[in-house]
């Protein structure tokens, strides 16, 4: 099974750099199936990568002052018009993907907790921790998939 | 009673706009603004900084424009330190601009405008997007994500990043182009200029069979600005040329000297400020900007396919073309010369070279850049003291220059189409559209963190809410 593995966010706006720090650190375990991509948000061009993938597993921080925890949602192809029109939101590049290629891998997102977005980069302790967790739950979707 | 109508904020542009319509006692359009609400300070917080730092910070303003402000920024620090780049490294630049123009362009039309005028302003919004225009056309929508792709390659294969690169730096940068990227870059044209020329041939039937809607949907006058190189359509470096809304002349100047040329009115209601031909002073001297701007004001167009089209574009009216539709088949214009300029630059026998940067560094205390963003002329202009610390910094960006003529769109069209007593999701789409054909960027223009869902809402003659709409 080919995985892609998307870590995006602004590694500038400290905790929002998560993804990248989750793709860094799987990038260096070498894990042969999975293929990863940095990005600062997601744009309609990464449909024509996305499509030839099984599964893919987008890593971004978690905004929500209520954020508990790690959590791992799956996401359905489903184009809502993005406020930003720059940028997409997963489920509005799946539905682009399904619509350009007929290609609808199996997505899931990985959500870790931010705390801290101040300019800076670098994660604070707590976000640094579920990163941690973020990264071993994604080794582990890939194993269950080999 | 009068009412107002709210639209908040603006859907499918850049940023974050709200529209208040005014309706007077008999529900009839009195008057419109677009606000921009949004306040970010780059001017500001950038004091203190050193000057070298400003062509990574300014690209923060945007996420999707960040390579205008990257190379207008480090423009204004080559004038500073008066480093003046080797030529192979002016030529790397204005490849990285190609790229930014072709994906920011392709994406524009195909994107953002394509759903208004393919699947029709009074179409449901829920198919009016990017996946109904797949649904209608899906050879054009695949085509699309080429052309954005391959603009976003130069970027990336150039600088190392799609955006916010530490690329370009005073005097040059920082790393060269090698062989195997410039040959993909080549590999990619043919197969690119093949693409938008399908899209000129989509907007131009669009154009021709809908005529009547073209000259009553935001169509005014008014002057024009933007750069030229001997005359030619220049988007990376050379004077500034002006001409009024009869297509005289009024200016051609240096870039650096914008200041005796542009100045910026306030108004109390938005954070967005409205330049102007100082000499005519405002609202006289209103001017639009970005492509139909830059082609009313050129003579012609270097490159031969987008020169070709051009002579069909100046054939269309005897002075300056002036529907606000008009900007769609002038920006793909542009996008095909981008795309030819970008095999010119591929082929340039300096493009390789690793003669990069000029590493003088004489800190005079003030430098402008200025450059041909997307969507229209930016300055970056910076002030330091002796040692390059940034004391003062003025930021007059592409959206900005248009600030009046979105105004204007939108006070237009809401007259034309908006029925205050019978309210509709198509007229307030109408008067979306028409700020859509300026293409803003309102993140650049107010240097802007912030959502974007739409709301509309309807005040009466003494300000009651009446009514409220909002989209997300």
């Amino acid at each position: 099974m080919r995985v892609l593995l998307i870590g995006y966010g602004n590694p500038s706006r400290g905790d929002d750099g998560v993804g990248h720090y989750v793709v860094k650190e799987i990038r260096e375990r070498a894990v042969r199936n999975i293929s990863t991509l940095t990005l600062c948000q997601l744009g309609p061009e990464l449909a024509e990568t996305v499509k030839d993938y099984d599964l893919v597993v987008f890593v971004d921080a978690q905004v929500s002052q209520s954020a508990e925890g790690l959590s791992v949602v799956p996401v359905e192809a489903a184009y809502r018009p993005s406020a930003f029109t720059h940028v997409m939101s997963p489920a509005s590049l799946l539905a682009l993907t399904k619509a350009l290629y007929q290609k609808e891998p199996q997505a899931f997102i990985v959500a870790v907790p931010g705390y801290d977005f101040d300019f800076g980069t670098g994660l604070c302790d707590e976000t640094t921790k579920w990163a941690e967790a973020a990264i071993e739950r994604i080794l582990e979707m890939s194993r269950e998939r080999e | 009673m009068g009412r107002k109508l709210t639209i908040e904020p603006i859907t499918r542009i850049e940023g974050h706009a709200r529209v208040t319509i005014h309706l007077g006692d008999d529900g009839q359009v009195e008057r419109s603004y677009m606000h921009i609400d949004q306040f970010r300070g780059f001017e500001k917080f950038s004091e203190g900084r050193m000057y070298y730092e400003m062509p990574v910070i300014t690209p923060r303003i945007c996420g999707i424009c960040p390579v205008s402000h990257h190379l207008a920024s480090v423009k204004a620090c080559d004038d500073l330190v008066g480093a003046a780049p080797p030529r192979p490294a002016s030529l790397l630049r204005e490849l990285l601009h190609m790229g930014q123009i072709i994906q920011s362009h392709s994406m524009h039309f195909f994107y953002l405008a394509a759903p208004d005028l393919l699947l029709g302003f009074d179409a449901d919004p829920a198919i009016r997007n990017v996946v109904g225009i797949i649904e209608a056309n899906p050879e054009l929508a695949l085509k699309a994500v080429k052309l954005r792709k391959y603009g976003q390659e130069i970027i990336s294969r150039l600088s190392g990043r799609r955006i916010h690169m530490h690329w370009a730096v005073p005097g040059g940068v920082s790393r060269s182009l090698s062989q195997e990227n410039r040959d993909w870059m080549l590999g990619q044209v043919d197969e690119t200029v093949g693409h938008i020329k399908d899209g000129i041939s989509v907007i131009k039937n669009w154009l021709e069979a809908n005529q009547d809607v073209v000259r009553e949907f935001a169509c005014f006058s008014s002057g024009y600005m933007g750069m030229v190189n001997d005359g030619a359509l220049e988007l990376y470096e050379g004077p500034v040329r002006l001409i009024d809304r009869h297509g005289k002349l009024l200016e051609e100047f240096d870039a650096r000297d914008y200041l005796d040329y542009v100045e910026e009115r306030v108004e109390d209601w938005t954070y967005l400020k409205f330049p102007y031909y100082k000499k005519l002073g405002w609202p006289d001297g209103v001017y639009r900007v970005a492509p139909l701007g830059r082609l009313n004001v050129a003579d012609r167009i270097s490159t031969p396919l987008a020169n070709e089209e051009f002579g069909k574009f100046k054939a269309l009216s005897d002075g300056p073309v002036e529907p606000s539709l008009y900007y769609h088949y002038a920006r793909l214009i542009e996008d095909l010369y981008a795309a030819e300029r970008t095999r010119e630059l591929c082929e340039d026998e300096d493009i390789l070279s690793g003669d990069i940067l000029d590493t003088r560094t004489q800190i005079s205390g003030e430098g402008v850049g200025c450059i041909e963003a997307p969507r229209g002329t930016l300055w970056h202009h910076y002030w330091t003291d002796d040692y390059g610390v940034i004391t003062g910094v003025n930021l007059i960006v592409a959206t900005g220059n248009n600030n009046w003529a979105m105004n204007r769109a939108v006070s237009l069209v809401a007259q034309r189409y908006v029925d205050g007593d019978n309210l509709t999701e198509g007229m307030l789409n109408r008067v979306e559209a028409a700020i859509r054909c300026y293409d803003p960027c309102l993140s650049c223009s107010t240097h802007a963190l912030g959502q974007m869902p739409l709301i509309l809402e309807l005040y009466d003659a003494s300000g009651d809410l009446v009514d409220r709409m909002t989209r997300s």
